[in-house]
C-alpha cells in the first residue's frame, strides 16, 4: 500500500488455510467456514481465496477485504502460493493456520487434470505452493492435515477444526455439516451453476466455480494416491526431483518414490 | 580386455588375418553381452522391488497397526529417582516399547522392506536415517514410551534428528569404546539417545556395553593414525583404549522391544557379535530444538517429536507418510 503504514483490522477470529494445490484445501476451507457459521451468534463472516488476503478484495468484486474495514467477526482466507502480505497476516497473534499437505507429485497431476495446465506450469505453481507451506509448517499451533490420511472423509476433522477455534461440534452438528461436504453434494452443486449467475467465476480450465466457496465444476477428482507414477514420464520426474525433492522430502514423501 | 589380448596372442598372423571379419561381430556380441546382462541385472531389480512392493504396503499396515498399540497409553513417566539415576550414571534401561512377540513382526518388516531400500534421501545408505523416509522406522523413533521419557530428561521440546540400524550379524566386529558426542554433527545442546532392541541382545551376541558415570568426563580420542583399516577413519574418534577402564564395563542386556536411555558423552561399545545370532538395534538421537544441527544435506531435516520450536534454527519437516493409509 501506498501512503505510509498499512492500517490491519484484523478479525477475532481468522483462519487462514494454506494448502498445496489438489490436496483438499477448498474441503478444508469450506469446513472451516461451516464450523464458524454454526456459532449460535449471528457472526460477520467473511471468507474468500487470496494470495493477496490484506489489499485483494473478499471474493466478490467490489467486496472489501474483511482487513481493510472493521466490524468482521471472522475471516476465512484460503490461499495456495501466498505473498509477503500472506506472511504477514499469518504471522500475525492470534490467526490460526490450517494447512493441507499432499505428495506434491500427485498434486501435479491433479491440477493437470483438472485445470488443464501444462507439466511446465504446473510444476512452477506447485513449486510456489510448495514455498508458501515451507514457510508455514513451523507456525506454532498449525493443524496440518494430510489428504493421504483421508481427513476429508473423516467426520472429526470437523471436530479438529472445531478445537483449533476452542468451541465444541456435537456428533450431530457435525454429521450434518460433513453431510454438506460430500463429493456427491458438491457434485450436485456444482452441476446447477449457471454462466449467469453473478456469484461464479471461470477457472483456468474455462469451468465455473463460486466466488466464495470456490467450487468448481469437476472439484471432486479420484482421490488416487501415487498416480504419479503412472502419469509423470521420466524426464518430468526428473525435472520435479531437480527441483522439488527437498520438499517432498520434507513432506515426509520421499519413501513413496519406489 | 583380457578376453581379447588373449585371442590376439593365441593365434597365428594368417589365422588373425583371417580372423579379421569376425572380430566386429565377436566385438558386437560382446557389447551385446555387456547389454544384454545389464539388462538381465535391470530386470531382476525391477521384479524384485516389485515383489517387495507388492507386499509393502501390507507389511507396513500391519507394522504401524502393531506399533501403535491397543490403545492403552503407555507407560513413559521418569520417576524422580530415574531422573537423578541417569543424571548421576549417564544411562537408564530396561524401558518397554513393545512386547517381544510384536517386534518379531516388526523385525521382519524392517528386514524385508526398510532394509531392502536404501534411504530415499540421497548419501545414505539402507541403515542411516531411515525415520526420514520409513514410517514404521519413524514410529520407532517417535514411540512415546521414548519422547516422553526424553522429554523428561531434555525438557518439553524435544527433536527428533538421527537414527541408525545397527545390523552387527554373526561374526560382526567390535565397535570400539567411544562417546557419541564426538560423531555428532551437531553445535550446543545436549543429546539422549535411545538404544532400541530389534533382536534379544546379550554378551553373547554383542549387546552394548557401558561404563556408567563415564559421561561426566570427555575421554580424548585415539590418534588417527594409529590405526589402520578402511573404518579408521571414524575409528579415530573412539576413545584412546589406554583411558578406559574397562573393567566397569557393564552389558545392556535387552529383550527385543526394550530400549535403553544414554547420555551423549557415555562411553560405550559393542564387542565382535561372536555368536550365531542376529543383534539388529535403532540407535535414536534427540535433542533440543535449540541445538543447531550442522548436517549439509540438502533434504535434510530434522522432526519435531514434543512440544515446541521456539528457535527456528533448524529446518523442520513432517514424519514420513505411511504409503498404504486409505485415501485412494
Amino acid at each position: 500500500m501506498e501512503g505510509g503504514p498499512r492500517h490491519v483490522y484484523l478479525p477475532p477470529v481468522t483462519l487462514v488455510c494454506v494448502g498445496l494445490y489438489g490436496s483438499a484445501s477448498t474441503w478444508l476451507y469450506n469446513a472451516c467456514r461451516r464450523v464458524l457459521a454454526c456459532d449460535s451468534r449471528e457472526l460477520r463472516i467473511a471468507s474468500f481465496f487470496s494470495d493477496r488476503p490484506l489489499s485483494e478484495d473478499g471474493g466478490t468484486p467490489g467486496a472489501p477485504s474483511p482487513f481493510a474495514t472493521p466490524g468482521w467477526d471472522a475471516a476465512v482466507v484460503k490461499m495456495h502460493e501466498g505473498s509477503a502480505e500472506a506472511l504477514e497476516l499469518i504471522n500475525s497473534e492470534g490467526v490460526q493456520v490450517l494447512i493441507t499437505i499432499r505428495d506434491p507429485r500427485d498434486c501435479l497431476i491433479s491440477v493437470m487434470d483438472r485445470f488443464g495446465w501444462r507439466f511446465e506450469t504446473a510444476l512452477d505453481r506447485i513449486e510456489a505452493s510448495l514455498r508458501l507451506v515451507d514457510r508455514v509448517l513451523q507456525v506454532p499451533g498449525a493443524l496440518i492435515l494430510r489428504y493421504e490420511e483421508g481427513f476429508m472423509r473423516e467426520v472429526g476433522t470437523l471436530q479438529r477444526i472445531a478445537r483449533c477455534l476452542a468451541r465444541d461440534l456435537d456428533e450431530e452438528t457435525s454429521s450434518r455439516l460433513f453431510a454438506e461436504l460430500t463429493p456427491a453434494r458438491i457434485d450436485g452443486l456444482t452441476r446447477d451453476y449457471s454462466a449467469n449467475d453473478e456469484t461464479l467465476g471461470t477457472n483456468p480450465a474455462g469451468r465455473l466455480f463460486h466466488r466464495i466457496s470456490h467450487w468448481h465444476q469437476g472439484h471432486c477428482g479420484d482421490g488416487a494416491i501415487g498416480k504419479w507414477r503412472y502419469s509423470l514420464r521420466p524426464a518430468q520426474e526428473a525435472l520435479v526431483r531437480a527441483r522439488i525433492w527437498r520438499e517432498i522430502t520434507r513432506l515426509g514423501y520421499a519413501g513413496h518414490g519406489r | 580386455m583380457p578376453g581379447t589380448t588373449h585371442v590376439a596372442t593365441m593365434c597365428s598372423s594368417s589365422s588373425y588375418e583371417a580372423m579379421r571379419p569376425i572380430r566386429p561381430l565377436k566385438r558386437g556380441l560382446r557389447i551385446l553381452g555387456g547389454r544384454a546382462r545389464h539388462a538381465a541385472r535391470g530386470l531382476e531389480r525391477r521384479i524384485r522391488r516389485r515383489l517387495l512392493n507388492r507386499n509393502r504396503g501390507a507389511r507396513e499396515s500391519r507394522a504401524l497397526h502393531l506399533l501403535a498399540g491397543d490403545g492403552t497409553p503407555p507407560q513413559t513417566a521418569l520417576t524422580a529417582e530415574q531422573i537423578d539415576s541417569f543424571q548421576r550414571e549417564g544411562c537408564l534401561w530396561p524401558f518397554t516399547l513393545c512386547a517381544p512377540e510384536t517386534m518379531v513382526e516388526i523385525r521382519e518388516y524392517l528386514r524385508a522392506v526398510t532394509l531392502q531400500y536404501d534411504c530415499a534421501v540421497e548419501g545414505f545408505p539402507n541403515t542411516k536415517w531411515r525415520h526420514l523416509d520409513d514410517p514404521v522406522v519413524y514410529r520407532l523413533c517417535a514411540h512415546p514410551a521414548i519422547v516422553e521419557r526424553v522429554g523428561a530428561l531434555l525438557g518439553p521440546d524435544v527433536l527428533l534428528w538421527q537414527s541408525n540400524l545397527f545390523d552387527k550379524p554373526p561374526g560382526a566386529s567390535e565397535i570400539p569404546w567411544h562417546q557419541d558426542r564426538l560423531f555428532l554433527e551437531v553445535e550446543g545442546g545436549t543429546n539422549v539417545s535411545a538404544w532400541i532392541a530389534i533382536d534379544d541382545v546379550d554378551e553373547h551376541n554383542a549387546c552394548v556395553e557401558v561404563i556408567k558415570g563415564s559421561h561426566r568426563s570427555v575421554v580424548p580420542p585415539a590418534d588417527p593414525s594409529a590405526r589402520r583399516g578402511k573404518s579408521d577413519r571414524a575409528f579415530g574418534r573412539m576413545a584412546d583404549p589406554r583411558l578406559v577402564d574397562a573393567s566397569r564395563a557393564v552389558p545392556v542386556r535387552l529383550r527385543a522391544g526394550q530400549f535403553m536411555l544414554f547420555h551423549e558423552f557415555l562411553l560405550h561399545r559393542s564387542a565382535q557379535n561372536a555368536s550365531h545370532r542376529q543383534r539388529l538395534g535403532l540407535a535414536v538421537r534427540f535433542t533440543t530444538p535449540q541445538t543447531r544441527v550442522t548436517h549439509q544435506l540438502d533434504a535434510y531435516h530434522t522432526l519435531l517429536v514434543r512440544g515446541r520450536d521456539r528457535a527456528g534454527i533448524n529446518r523442520m519437516g513432517l514424519p514420513p507418510a505411511p504409503s498404504s493409509e486409505p485415501g485412494s
